[in-house]
C-alpha cells in the first residue's frame, strides 16, 4: 500500500508557510532570540562556551521561546481543521490516521527548524569577531532544542486533537509545557531523595544544563525524548481514531 | 437493520479494544526501553567537546564501579566577590572553575550507578550547613570539595583541581587548565581505603616546614597531600634510631644541617625494609664532614652536583637565572599526566643528580625530569654556595641537559625518587611563581611512592575556551543585526509571501 505521507506533509507545509501568521511568529521569535543572544554575550563576559551555554540552555528567554513556540505552532494543527470541517475530508480520504498525525507532526517540526535556523547566523557573527565556538557544544545544544521541541510539539498536537477550539488546545498545551518544566525543578522542595532522582531524570532543564548545552550526548536523555514523542504521537493517533468510535 | 446496527457497534467496540490494547502494549514497551537505557550500565554519555572536558578516564570508571559504600561529594565553592577580583577577572575565572568541578562531579555521580551523590552547598543559600561543616572539619577556607565516605572525609581544594592564572593590571585572570579528575579519583580511593598511606616528613635537620605557609615553607604541598587522602605527619631522628615503622613514605626536603650518620643509616634501613623515600636536595647546602648525606646518596647509587643550574635564555639576571625551566619529562607513571598536557615545571636554585661511579650494577636510574640543553652548572663562589650566575667560557662550566629528578630502581628495597631541589615544592613555587607542573610533579611522585598509581592515571583536561571581545561599535553591529535586521527580514519575507499569494 502506497503511503499518503508526502502529499499530507506537503499540505501541512503549505498551510504553515503560506500563512501570514507564520511570519509574525517568525519575527517575534527572532526578536526574542536576538535579545536573548545580546544578554548571553553580557552574561558570558566574552567566554564563548558560557555565552552559548546561556543562549542555548540556561537563559530565561531561551526557555520562554522553547516552551511557548511549539504551542503556537501546534494549537491549530487539528483543532482548526476540526472547527472548519476540513478534518472530516481528510479522515474520509484513503489515508491512515497515523499518517495524518505524522504529517502534522513533521510539518510542525520542519516549520520550527525554519524558525531556529536563522539563529545559526549568530554563530557566524561571533566567528567574524574572532571567536571559535566548540562544534560539539553547538551540535548537542541544537540537538537538545530539536529533542525538546519534538516532545512539546507532539504534546501540542495531542491537545489539538482533543478539542475543536484552538485557544483551549493552546492553553492545555501551555499548561503541560510549563508543568513539565516547573514540576521537576520544584521536586527538591519536598525533600524526598527518590523523587529528586526521578525529577532529575525527566527535567528538561537538567537535560540541558547537564548534557546538551555542555556538549554531551546522552543516550538515556535522547531515548527519553524519542520515547516521549513516540508515546504522544501514538496517543494522538488513537485520539483521532476515537472519533470513529463515537 | 437492527442486526446491521448491532454488527457495526460490535465491530467498533472490537476496534476500540484493539486500539486501546495496542496503545497500552506500545506504552509498556516504551517505558521498558526508557528504563533500560537510563540504567548506568546501558546508558552512554559521549563528550563531543574539543577537549573532552567531562569524559571520565578508564581508571576513574573502574574506581567508581568498584565502590561498595555510598560516597557523597559536597561542593563548597565561594568565588571571590571583591572589587579587585571582579576587575581582574579572577571572580569570573573562579566561577567557571567551580562550574567545571561541579559538572565533572555530576559525571562521577552518573557513572557511579547511584553509589555516589553530589551536594552543592552555596554560601548564599546554605549558610547554616556550611557553618556546621566548617566547625566540624575545622576548615580554614572554602573553594573545596569534600569527598565523604562512610568513615572518612577527604578535602580536595579548587587550586588542586584547576590552575587559574591570576592575571595582573593588564592581563585578565583566566583558567589555564582543568585537572580535577586526578585529585577527585584519588580522594575516592582514599575514602574507600581503610587505612590511608602514611607519609612522614623528616624534621630537625633544617629545611622547609609543613606547617609553614610563608614564602619558604611547604605548607601548601603538605595540604595538597592531605587533600589526596594521605596521612601526613612529621618525625625526627634525635631520640630514636629508626624511622617510625608505620610510615609508608618518608620525605626529606632541603636539610640545611648535617644529616648525621645515624639518621642516614635509619633512612637506609627503612628503605631496605621496603619503605619509600622522596629526597629533595638543594645543591648549595654544604655537607658535613661525616659525609652522611653523600653517603646515603652513594648507597642509593646517586651523586649530586654542588653547582647551581642556571640559564641565560630569557631576560633574567642574577638569581633569576637560577630559576630553571623543566620541559622534558621522560615517560613514567609519575610524569604521564604532565607529559600528556605538555606542562612545564620551574626548579629554583637546583642541582643536577647523577649516577654514582660505584653504584651497584642492579641499580637502574630513570631520569624523569631533565633541564634544557642550554643550562650550565654554575660554580659555587664563597661560603654561601651560590655562583655568579654568569656562564664562564673556560672549560669549568659546561652547557648541557641535566637530570633534575631521578627514580631509583633496584632489586631490593622500596621505591626512591630524588630531586635536585626542595624549593620547587615550596609555597612560593607551587603557585604562579613556579611552573604549572610543580605541584603535580610532587603529588604524583608521592602517590607513586605510596603505590597509588591509579590516583595518577586519570588524564588532565585541556581548556577549550575561545573569547570574543567586542568593542562598542561591534556590540552595536551585533545588536543591529540580531535585534533589528534579522527580525525585519522575517517580516519582509512574510510580506513577500502574502503579496505573492494575493496575486
Amino acid at each position: 500500500m502506497r503511503t499518503a505521507l508526502p502529499p499530507l506533509l506537503w499540505r501541512e507545509l503549505e498551510s504553515l508557510f503560506f500563512s501570514p501568521l507564520a511570519y509574525i511568529v517568525l519575527t517575534i521569535f527572532l526578536l526574542l532570540n536576538g535579545v536573548s543572544f545580546g544578554v548571553a554575550l553580557q552574561v558570558g563576559n566574552g567566554a564563548v562556551t558560557d555565552t552559548l551555554a546561556y543562549f542555548l540552555g540556561s537563559g530565561h528567554l531561551f526557555w520562554v521561546v522553547l516552551l511557548i513556540w511549539p504551542t503556537l505552532v501546534t494549537m491549530r494543527l487539528v483543532a482548526e481543521e476540526r472547527r472548519s470541517g476540513t478534518l472530516e475530508m481528510v479522515l474520509t480520504a484513503p489515508v491512515r490516521d497515523g499518517e495524518v498525525v505524522l504529517a502534522k507532526y513533521l510539518g510542525a517540526m520542519v516549520f520550527q527548524a525554519f524558525l531556529w535556523a536563522p539563529t545559526l547566523t549568530y554563530i557566524v557573527i561571533i566567528r567574524r569577531y574572532g571567536a571559535l565556538p566548540d562544534p560539539g557544544q553547538l551540535f548537542t545544544a541544537y540537538l537538545g532544542i530539536a529533542s525538546v521541541t519534538s516532545l512539546l510539539t507532539a504534546a501540542g498536537l495531542l491537545f489539538s486533537t482533543l478539542t475543536d477550539n484552538q485557544i483551549v488546545a493552546a492553553v492545555l498545551s501551555l499548561v503541560f509545557n510549563v508543568l513539565a518544566f516547573a514540576l521537576p525543578a520544584s521536586a527538591p522542595l519536598l525533600g524526598l531523595p527518590w523523587l529528586e532522582q526521578v525529577a532529575a531524570a525527566i527535567s528538561m532543564q537538567e537535560h540541558f544544563v547537564g548534557s546538551f548545552s555542555r556538549g554531551i550526548l546522552d543516550t538515556g536523555v535522547l531515548t527519553f525524548y524519542a520515547a516521549g514523542t513516540a508515546v504522544l504521537l501514538i496517543v494522538s493517533t488513537r485520539s483521532l481514531e476515537a472519533r470513529r468510535w463515537r | 437493520m437492527a442486526m446491521k446496527g448491532g454488527f457495526t457497534r460490535g465491530r467498533r467496540a472490537l476496534e476500540m479494544v484493539e486500539g486501546l490494547g495496542t496503545t497500552l502494549a506500545l506504552l509498556g514497551l516504551l517505558v521498558a526501553l526508557l528504563y533500560a537505557v537510563t540504567r548506568p550500565a546501558v546508558r552512554v554519555r559521549i563528550d563531543l567537546t574539543e577537549g573532552a572536558t567531562y569524559e571520565l578516564g578508564e581508571q576513574t570508571l573502574q574506581v567508581l564501579g568498584a565502590l561498595e559504600e555510598p560516597i557523597t561529594f559536597v561542593s563548597l565553592m565561594q568565588p571571590a566577590t571583591d572589587a579587585l577580583a571582579k576587575a581582574t577577572g579572577l571572580a569570573d575565572a573562579q566561577v567557571a572553575a567551580a562550574r567545571y568541578v561541579n559538572a565533572l562531579m555530576h559525571e562521577y555521580v552518573l557513572a557511579s550507578g547511584g553509589r555516589a551523590r553530589l551536594e552543592v552547598l552555596r554560601p548564599d543559600r546554605h549558610p547554616e550547613q556550611i557553618r556546621a561543616l566548617v566547625d566540624q572539619l575545622h576548615l580554614t577556607r572554602l573553594n573545596l570539595v569534600l569527598v565523604r565516605g562512610p568513615t572518612r572525609t577527604v578535602l580536595v581544594f579548587l587550586d588542586e583541581m584547576v590552575t587559574i592564572d591570576p592575571g595582573d593590571e593588564d592581563l585578565q585572570a583566566e583558567l589555564v587548565d582543568l585537572r580535577a579528575e586526578a585529585p577527585l579519583t584519588s580522594a575516592l580511593l582514599s575514602v574507600r581505603a581503610e587505612v590511608p598511606p602514611r607519609v612522614g616528613f623528616l624534621i630537625g635537620k633544617g629545611g622547609p616546614q609543613i606547617d609553614d605557609f610563608g614564602e619558604f615553607g611547604v605548607g601548601l604541598f603538605a595540604e595538597s597531600l592531605r587533600g589526596q587522602g594521605l596521612d601526613i605527619s612529621t618525625f625526627d631522628l634525635f631520640e630514636r634510631a629508626e624511622v617510625p615503622p608505620e610510615l609508608d613514605v618518608v620525605v626529606v626536603l632541603g636539610p640545611t644541617q648535617p644529616l648525621g650518620s645515624a639518621a642516614a643509616t635509619a633512612l637506609l634501613d627503612f628503605h631496605a625494609d621496603g619503605g619509600a623515600l622522596l629526597l629533595g636536595l638543594d645543591p648549595e647546602q654544604p655537607e658535613a664532614e661525616d659525609g652522611s648525606l653523600e653517603g646515603l646518596l652513594a648507597q642509593l647509587g646517586l651523586v649530586r652536583s654542588k653547582g647551581i643550574l642556571a640559564t641565560d635564555v630569557g631576560l633574567g639576571v642574577g638569581f633569576a637565572r637560577g630559576l630553571v625551566p623543566v620541559r622534558t619529562f621522560a615517560p613514567h607513571e609519575i610524569t604521564a599526566p604532565i607529559r600528556r598536557q605538555r606542562l612545564f615545571a620551574r626548579f629554583p636554585l637546583a642541582g643536577a643528580i647523577g649516577r654514582h661511579p660505584s653504584a651497584a650494577a642492579d641499580v637502574v636510574l630513570e631520569p624523569i625530569a631533565l633541564s634544557e640543553a642550554d643550562v650550565w652548572a654554575d660554580r659555587p663562589v664563597g661560603e654561601q654556595g651560590f655562583g655568579d650566575f654568569t656562564f664562564s667560557e673556560d672549560d669549568s662550566e659546561l652547557r648541557g641537559a641535566r637530570w633534575l629528578g631521578v627514580v631509583v630502581e633496584a632489586d631490593e628495597g622500596g621505591r626512591v625518587v630524588v630531586f635536585g631541589s626542595s624549593r620547587f615544592l615550596g609555597n612560593q613555587y607551587l603557585g604562579s611563581g613556579g611552573g604549572q607542573a610543580n605541584s603535580d610533579l610532587g603529588i604524583h611522585t608521592v602517590n607513586w611512592l605510596a603505590n597509588r598509581s591509579d590516583a595518577i592515571a586519570p588524564r588532565v583536561r585541556s581548556i577549550y575556551e575561545s573569547k570574543v571581545e567586542l568593542y562598542e561599535a561591534e556590540t552595536h553591529e551585533v545588536f543591529v543585526y540580531t535585534v533589528l535586521l534579522l527580525p525585519l527580514g522575517g517580516l519582509l519575507l512574510g510580506l513577500a509571501v502574502w503579496f505573492v499569494r494575493r496575486r
